[in-house]
C-alpha cells in the first residue's frame, strides 16, 4: 500500500516535464500534472508500486496531452521565454548560466519540433530514463513501434547537430 | 574514458541499440570529461537532455493539489447525504439489479469466453469482392502498395531531418 | 433503476461480441457508412480496388511458377515479394477523386470511433499529408491503415488497407524492399 504524500508527490515532475514537452505550455501542463495527481491520489488504494504509479502517472499525462494537442482550435504557445526553475545547479556564475540556458533553449526546441510520438520517446527514454517495456505500456504500442520511432527521433536529433555544427552554430 | 569505446557507444546510441546504463554513462561522458574533437557536435545534445530532466515545478504546486484534494475529501459527505434522501423502494431496486448483474456477468463470461479463439478477429473475407480477375494485374498493384508502404517507412527519416532543421534554423 | 438499466446494456454486450468472423477492415467500415448514406456521398465520387485472400493465394501460385524463367536480379525481387506476400490476407485501396474533405472527416470520426483499435504507427507526420494508423491483436498487426491526402492534386484522397498477420518479420522484410 503506498502513502499519496509520500511516494506519489515525488513523482510529479516526470508528469510535468511529459506534459510540458506535449504542449509547450507552462499552465496548461501544471493543470494537467495537478489532475493526474489527483487521479492517482483517488486510485492510491489499488496501486501496489510506486514504479506502478509512476508508470501510471506517465499513462495519465501523456493521455491528457494528446486530449489537450487534439481539441478544435488549439493554438500553440511555444515556450520562449527561458524558465527560472530550470537548470537547478546553485554555483554557477552568470557566464556559464547564459551558456547553458542558450544550450538548453537551443536543444529543448529541437526536441519540440519532432512529432508528437517522437518527442514523447525522447521524453521518457533519454530524460525519464524509461525501459522500453515501460514506454510501450505508457503509449500503448508495441516494443517493436518504439523501437522504430525512436530509432527516426534520434537520427533526426543526429542529423541536427551535425549539421548544426557544420554551420558552426 | 576510452575515446574509442564512446565513439562505439555513439553510434549504438543513435541505432537504439545501447541500454539505459549506457546512455547515462553518455550523458556522464560529455557532461563531465574533455569531450573527443569529432564528437563535439553532440556535446549539447547530451548535456541538454540531462539539463531537460532538472526541470521542476514551481514551489506554490503542492499546495494548490493539496488544496484541490482537500476539496475532493469534502465531496464524499454530501454524495453520503444525498444516498440517504432515497426512497424505501432504492434497496429493492438494488437488490433487483444486483442479481440481474449476477446473472448477466455469468451468461456473458460463458458466451464471452467460449466465443474468444486464438485468433478473435475474424474479417469478412467471404464478402470481398475482388475487383481484378487476373492475377498477374493484382500482383502489379499489391507490389506498388508494399513498395510505397516500405518507402514511406523508409522516407521519414529524411523528411524528419529537413522539418527539424528548417524549423530550429527559423526560430 | 440505472443501475438496471446498466445491467441491461451489460447483458446486451455479450451478443455482439459472439457475432465475430464479420469484422470489417477500416475501408469496409468506411463504405458502410457511406453506403448508407446515399444522399451525401456519391458513388461517383470514389475509386474502391479490393484483393481478397483467394486473389492473394493465386498470386503467390502465379509467383512460385514464374521465378523459374526470370533472371536472378528478378527473381530475387519475386522471391522478397513472395516473402512478404505470404503476411498478407487482403489489400483494399479507396481512392478518392471528388470532396476530399467530406471522406477526411469520415476517416478521421471512424479513428477516433475506433481509437481503441486503430493506434498511429511509426511515420506520424510526414509532411502533415500521411498517416499510417495499426490494428494490432496480440503480437502482431493485423491491419495496415495507409491515409494519403492529396495523392494526386488537390481534393483527392487515398486510403490503402492491408489486412494479415504482421510481425518483426514482416517490417523487416518490408524495410529491406527495393
Amino acid at each position: 500500500m503506498i502513502d499519496f504524500n509520500k511516494d506519489v508527490m515525488p513523482l510529479k515532475n516526470k508528469f510535468y516535464r511529459l506534459a510540458l514537452r506535449l504542449l509547450h505550455n507552462d499552465a496548461e501542463a501544471q493543470d494537467i500534472t495537478q489532475e493526474t495527481l489527483i487521479r492517482l491520489w483517488t486510485r492510491c488504494g489499488s496501486l501496489a508500486s510506486v514504479a506502478d504509479a509512476e508508470n501510471l502517472g506517465l499513462t495519465i499525462s501523456y493521455n491528457l496531452s494528446r486530449d489537450a494537442l487534439s481539441r478544435v482550435g488549439r493554438n500553440y504557445e511555444p515556450l520562449e521565454s527561458i524558465d527560472e526553475n530550470l537548470v537547478q545547479n546553485n554555483s554557477q556564475d552568470i557566464m556559464e548560466m547564459l551558456v547553458a540556458a542558450d544550450r538548453r533553449t537551443f536543444i529543448k526546441k529541437i526536441i519540440n519540433n519532432l512529432p508528437t510520438k517522437q518527442k514523447t520517446l525522447v521524453q521518457l527514454r533519454d530524460i525519464e530514463g524509461k525501459s522500453y517495456r515501460e514506454i510501450a505500456d505508457i503509449m500503448q504500442i508495441s516494443e517493436e513501434d518504439v523501437k522504430i520511432t525512436l530509432y527516426r527521433a534520434r537520427q533526426s536529433l543526429k542529423e541536427v547537430c551535425k549539421k548544426s555544427d557544420a554551420y558552426g552554430l | 574514458m576510452d575515446c574509442k569505446n564512446i565513439s562505439n557507444l555513439v553510434e549504438r546510441y543513435f541505432k537504439c541499440n545501447t541500454s539505459a546504463q549506457e546512455e547515462q554513462m553518455l550523458r556522464d561522458y560529455f557532461r563531465n570529461e574533455e569531450v573527443a574533437e569529432e564528437l563535439l557536435a553532440y556535446k549539447d545534445l547530451f548535456c541538454g537532455m540531462q539539463d531537460e530532466a532538472n526541470i521542476s515545478l514551481p514551489a506554490d504546486f503542492d499546495a494548490k493539489v493539496q488544496e484541490r484534494i482537500k476539496s475532493q475529501k469534502s465531496k464524499t459527505p454530501f454524495k453520503a447525504r444525498i444516498i440517504s434522501m432515497n426512497r424505501t423502494l432504492s434497496p429493492l431496486y438494488k437488490a433487483v439489479a444486483s442479481v440481474a448483474l449476477v446473472i448477466t456477468v455469468g451468461v456473458m463470461s460463458g458466451k464471452f469466453w467460449s466465443a474468444r479463439d486464438p485468433e478473435p478477429v475474424e474479417y469478412n473475407y467471404a464478402n470481398y469482392h475482388d475487383t481484378y480477375s487476373d492475377p498477374e494485374i493484382a500482383c502489379e498493384k499489391v507490389a506498388d502498395v508494399l513498395r510505397d508502404l516500405s518507402i514511406t517507412l523508409k522516407g521519414s527519416e529524411v523528411a524528419d531531418t529537413a522539418t527539424v532543421m528548417t524549423e530550429s534554423k527559423m526560430k | 433503476m440505472r443501475s438496471l438499466l446498466f445491467s441491461i446494456l451489460i447483458a446486451l454486450i455479450p451478443s455482439a461480441v459472439v457475432y465475430g468472423g464479420s469484422e470489417q477492415d477500416f475501408i469496409g467500415k468506411m463504405l458502410s457508412h457511406v453506403n448508407g448514406k446515399t444522399d451525401t456521398y456519391l458513388a461517383s465520387e470514389y475509386e474502391h480496388i479490393t484483393v481478397s485472400p483467394t486473389m492473394i493465394k493465386s498470386v503467390l501460385k502465379m509467383i512460385g511458377s514464374n521465378t523459374k524463367l526470370m533472371s536472378e536480379v528478378d527473381a530475387d525481387k519475386q522471391e522478397q515479394l513472395k516473402g512478404l506476400l505470404e503476411n498478407v490476407k487482403s489489400l483494399r485501396i479507396l481512392t478518392v477523386s471528388k470532396e476530399a474533405d467530406k471522406y477526411m472527416t469520415l476517416t478521421q470520426k471512424l479513428l477516433k470511433k475506433h481509437k481503441r483499435v486503430y493506434k498511429e504507427y511509426a511515420v506520424e507526420q510526414l509532411g502533415d499529408d500521411k498517416q499510417i494508423w495499426t490494428r494490432q491483436s496480440g503480437k502482431n498487426v493485423i491491419e495496415i491503415v495507409m491515409i494519403e491526402e492529396a495523392p494526386k492534386g488537390k481534393d483527392t484522397l487515398q486510403i490503402v488497407d492491408l489486412t494479415g498477420s504482421f510481425g518483426d518479420n514482416f517490417f523487416n522484410m518490408l524495410m529491406k524492399m527495393r
